[in-house]
């Protein structure tokens, strides 16, 4: 029973990052973002290649965060200069990306076996907590990060471009700029998860990107239903808790019997809990 | 050379041309404004006073005709880039502040409309000073409330908000759209004298458009009355002095 706990406290760490995405894109910046399937595993495959490349783990992760933040540069560019919908410029993105993947990849998976990675370095046969550990602190470090950016000048222009884009644009903002790092980050945050992922699990694959995007969000708002607070960094906080319940829900489900097959209706059913319980809360939310 | 400040030559706006849902919402609409000039400007719905100031702003473009900033065009600047120098107040007080942020993070983001952003603290400390002592004359309290969130604020202290950080950088040109059209009579008679009053202490060329014939002949040096998208009626000076609100209805009802 313990084991479930850590499974799902290192899975729930490694997908919050995912969250951590999704909130800045869906939430801080009104950006809704599916290009996440794809920059998951366009993050893992960065990883993964690096890493066969004789890369280090904590370097290899890096380069995850930047094929992430190429993808979503990707989508930002179709849709700041192109013209093209913010949903539909993320769909194409996805679309584009199954195919550099499988090109970054030279096939649909790269295995890790007998590679060394970060995820190893931590990790013993009987004891997860160093995983767990070092998890965290990657973790915090970004949610720091992401508390602290929001705060700063350029951080307050993009939570204005998210609030209102016209209006944003009525106090000299880019917008441009502001989608461009807003959405390259995110995903960048998305590739690193992709990346740690693809360490944990040894290998990278092409499907497992898909439904990422609902799992983030489906933690977002799990996180969301948490809190009642508007200040940043509570919320951060809480997603990331969200991240971790999750999984934790998930895994109880898979021990109780349930087959794989089931999950998805398991994941609908903790979004309308969560979204009841946070209606009856009477919560504000801050993108209103 | 001319002293002209802003000048509108020739501009005509038509949505959906060669539609039958075709409308012309400015029709070779021409006039020029003076450096400080404070012009009122009045007309019935759909008279294209609210297309004028989207034109001039960069939120459209016109299908034909020109805008001059200091005698240069600006048509081809895009909206934020004309927003450096043109500030805009909208009807909804909705519409001109984040709601969703602090009334510090609010003011923080008009002070930094003429900077590069950078990654340094957003609301600095000495910026909360100035805060406090740009909205203690207000005499509402607002000082004390730098962190509470705008959507907190009443319609007339978000209208209030929305002027201050329109006007906090200095802008060269002020545009005022039915800014207090949403409030009460009260209210609205207090943003007005405080628009009067930073409009007057700045220096800065304005354009108010408001469908009160009693603030657009009380304030501002020149009334013009729009009306199917061209100047119907212009009175400046001592002619707008001596203007009475009827004879602006009547010219509206012609």
């Amino acid at each position: 029973m313990v084991d479930i706990f850590f499974t799902s406290a290192e899975l729930g760490l490694m997908y919050a990052l995912v969250v951590l995405g999704v909130f800045l894109t869906f939430r801080i910046l009104n950006f809704p973002d599916l290009t996440i399937d794809g920059s998951f595993v366009t993050g893992a495959a960065a990883t993964a290649i690096a890493i066969t490349s004789g890369i280090p783990g904590l370097i290899a992760v890096f380069i995850g965060f930047v094929a992430g933040f190429l993808c979503g540069s990707l989508t930002v560019f179709l849709h700041t200069k192109l013209g093209i919908v913010k949903i539909l410029a993320g769909i194409l993105s996805l679309s584009m990306l199954y195919t550099i993947n499988l090109r970054v990849m030279k096939g649909s998976n790269v295995s890790l076996l007998n590679r060394e990675n970060i995820i190893d370095l931590f990790k013993t046969p009987t004891n997860h907590i160093y995983v767990v550990l070092l998890l965290l602190t990657i973790v915090l470090m970004v949610k720091f990060f992401i508390d602290w950016f929001l705060q700063t000048e350029f951080g307050l222009q993009l939570r204005a471009t998210g609030a209102s884009e016209t209006t944003a644009q009525s106090f000299a903002i880019n917008t441009k700029i502001t989608k461009f790092f807003g959405v390259g980050i995110s995903n960048g945050l998305v590739g690193i998860a992709g990346g740690l992922i693809a360490q944990y699990q040894g290998f990278a694959d092409i499907n497992m990107g898909i439904g990422t995007i609902v799992l983030g969000l489906a933690a977002l708002i799990l996180g969301e239903a948490l809190v009642s607070s508007n200040k940043i960094q509570i919320i951060t906080a809480a997603v990331i808790i969200g991240a971790i319940l999750y999984q934790l829900i998930i895994n109880l489900a898979l021990r109780m019997g349930l087959a794989g097959t089931d999950l998805k209706f398991v994941t609908a059913l903790i979004v309308v809990i969560a979204l009841v319980v946070r209606s009856n809360k009477k919560y504000l939310a801050y993108d209103k | 050379m001319t002293n002209d400040f802003l000048t509108i030559r020739s501009l005509r706006k038509v949505y959906n041309p060669d539609t039958a849902g075709e409308v012309v919402a400015l029709s070779d609409l021409s006039f020029s404004v003076t450096k400080g000039e404070f012009i009122t400007i009045v007309g019935g719905n759909a008279t294209g006073k609210t297309t004028l100031f989207n034109v001039i702003a960069g939120s459209i473009l016109p299908t034909s005709g020109d805008v001059l900033l200091e005698g240069t065009s600006i048509l081809k600047n895009p909206e934020f880039k004309r927003s450096c120098v043109i500030s805009r107040v909208q009807q909804n007080p909705n519409d001109s502040v984040i709601v969703s942020m602090t009334l510090a993070e609010n003011l923080a983001i008009a002070t930094l409309k003429n900077k590069n952003a950078r990654l340094g603290n957003g609301v600095k400390k000495e910026w909360r000073e100035e805060f406090v002592a740009l909205l203690k004359p207000l005499g509402l309290g607002l000082e004390k409330r730098l962190d509470d969130r705008v959507d907190l604020l009443s319609g007339g202290q978000k209208q209030l908000i929305a002027i201050l950080m329109a006007t906090i950088t200095k802008p060269k040109l002020l545009l005022l759209d039915e800014h207090t059209a949403a409030l009460d009579s009260k209210i609205s008679k207090k943003i007005l004298e405080i628009t009067n009053q930073i409009v007057k202490e700045s220096g800065v060329t304005t354009l108010m458009i408001t469908h009160n014939i009693h603030h657009a002949i009380e304030y501002g040096d020149r009334l013009i009355l729009l009306d199917k998208g061209r100047i119907g009626f212009e009175a400046g000076g001592l002619k707008k002095q001596l203007l009475n609100v009827v004879d602006v209805i009547e010219k509206l009802e012609d």
